[in-house]
């Protein structure tokens, strides 16, 4: 029980008390009228020496009237509610707790009101960082959740993506046994094809060709006509099936390796002036790069490309044949150009096919194998052949070749 | 009376096969004329000249689908421009050594293409042609 009598005679004791705990307080009588109030509370107030013993606590402090209700309530004997204030200073907010206690008199009747302000604008913002912190590590843990179950997807995803690459290098294991085991077979079967269908075709050819001069003096014009059928036809196909052997042999054991490609054509060409010596050809080869690829296909590829055209050069003028290259980061692309008789558009992707010719047999000879042995060495180094050609100007064969990283 | 047809088209560019093929022809006496082209040019170029002076179209026409430059399908393509209603009365055989089910449909599916047979020409192949389709 606190009583004004007992506190206006304790307030040097209070005084010293509340002191060193910043406490600012201030004594009202039940007319609210200031009975008594410390230096701390003017200072809080900002009432230095200002005259307000016996002032109506109202008029002192106009804003304070929003507690009215509280005061009376309290002064009528409910329980006082501790109070959080807030002043604005030019240095910042500040915040009090207030506490309202209700003083008696003799008689035990409440007659005044002692109203205690203790700073708390530390702990007060201390608070506040605390709850913004805390918000912010909730923050922070959301996102380390969230990053947690990302990476657990991740994981799952990673282990799912094991999985289908176990299998297709499974699968791609199987295709690689099966793909062996049709090429032996292929090779078990050109040698074969070549062996033994090429001994009756001898017999045929040898035989008709002796039939002819045995009978040379008995047989009819007809008669000689139709052995000659029979050579050749023997002699053809004997050529288509040596053609295909040979088709089928390419890149068999096939080794990379470095080809100086300026030095293969010299070779070449000194062939081709040996096969064709009632030709006059030029050709024009110097800048060719060296590059890696299977050797023997190589020769095989220029051999035929340049074979064609010579063969199908254009007779009313020189045969002029240029070769370059042109090279990427990943490709060469290789140029055979010619000045002949050309390819129509519609055949330009036929030619390539095996078999495929374009002219009678008599005007221009060959097994139509050629051109589908240069796809498929140029296929085997990873690369793609096309033409492009104008009837009665000339042919430009082109290749590519990937690098080698 | 026997039946015999006025005139058949061979278009082969083997030169034994057109040869051999007249030669049955005129020996069962299958039809009054036969004439042998090796390629379609050849056979377009005679067609051609028909159309512009008038002569009967073939009845027949004896077509190898596997020919250099130019084959059996291309002729047949050429064979529709052709600008006469006289052409109708010609018929087409498909005489080829392929045994490809795919081609044999392919050709069946023509509607200019009467029948698709395997070469060489024989003297029953004639028969069952000239009965089947004459």
């Amino acid at each position: 029980m606190i009583s004004i009598k007992s506190l206006r005679g304790e307030l040097n004791i209070f005084d010293i008390l509340v002191e060193k705990r910043k406490i600012g307080y201030l004594l009202l009588d039940k007319a609210m009228n200031i009975q008594f109030m410390n230096k701390q509370m003017r200072l809080i107030l900002d009432l230095k020496g200002a005259e307000v013993e016996n002032q109506y606590w109202f008029s002192v402090m106009p804003s304070m009237k929003r507690y009215h209700e509280l005061y009376q309530a309290i002064l009528a004997g409910r329980d006082q509610k501790l109070v959080l204030f807030e002043m604005d200073f030019p240095e910042g907010r500040r915040y009090w707790e207030v506490d309202h206690l209700p003083t008696t008199g003799d008689k035990g009747a409440i007659d005044g009101l002692l109203i205690m302000a203790h700073e708390v604008t530390e702990r007060h913002r201390m608070s506040i960082k605390m709850r913004e912190q805390l918000a912010e590590l909730k923050r922070a843990n959301d996102k380390l959740n969230s990053s947690k179950r990302a990476y657990v997807n991740l994981l799952e995803d990673v282990h799912e993506e094991k999985n289908h690459l176990l299998r297709l290098r499974e699968d791609l294991e199987i295709k690689s046994k099966r793909l062996r085991k049709s090429n032996v077979e292929l090779a078990q079967f050109a040698y074969i094809a070549s062996h033994d269908l090429q001994e009756p075709l001898r017999t045929i050819s040898n035989f008709s060709e002796l039939l002819k001069s045995e009978c040379e003096s008995t047989l009819t014009k007809d008669g000689k006509l139709y052995l000659d059928f029979v050579y050749e036809a023997s002699d053809r196909m004997r050529n288509l099936i040596s053609g295909l052997l040979d088709y089928s042999r390419i890149g068999r054991r096939a080794q990379k390796n470095s080809i100086c490609t300026v030095k293969l054509l010299d070779r070449l060409l000194l062939d081709f002036q040996k096969k064709y010596p009632e030709v006059t050809f030029q050709c024009d080869y110097s800048s060719l790069p060296d590059f890696v690829g299977f050797p023997e296909e190589i020769e095989k590829l220029f051999t035929q490309l340049i074979d064609n055209s010579i063969k199908f050069r254009n007779l009313e003028q020189i045969c002029t044949i240029s070769l370059h290259a042109e090279g990427t980061d990943d490709n060469w692309t290789f140029y055979v150009q010619d000045n002949g008789i050309g390819i129509e558009e519609k055949f330009q992707e036929k030619v390539f096919l095996i078999y495929k010719r374009l002219h009678p047999r008599e005007k221009y000879k060959g097994t139509g194998i050629g051109l589908s042995q240069c796809k498929k060495i140029v296929e085997l180094h990873g690369g793609k052949i096309a033409v492009t050609s104008e009837i009665g100007k000339g042919s430009t064969f082109y290749f590519t070749i990937p690098k080698l990283h | 009376m026997k039946k015999k047809l006025s005139k058949v088209l061979l278009i082969d560019d083997d030169r034994p096969t057109n040869f051999f093929h007249e030669m049955i022809i005129r020996k069962k006496e299958f039809s009054e004329s036969v004439f042998a082209y090796r390629g379609v040019s050849e056979a377009m170029t005679y067609l051609n000249s028909i159309v512009e002076n008038g002569e009967a179209f073939p009845d027949l026409i004896f077509l190898d689908l596997n020919m250099p430059g130019l084959d059996g399908w291309d002729f047949i393509e050429a064979f529709k421009r052709l600008d006469s209603p006289l052409k109708s009365f010609t018929k087409i055989i498909v005489l080829t050594t392929t045994v490809s089910p795919r081609e044999k449909k392919r050709a069946l599916g023509i509607p200019e293409i009467l029948d698709f047979k395997n070469k060489p020409l024989s003297s029953e192949l004639l028969d069952e042609i000239l009965q089947r389709h004459f």
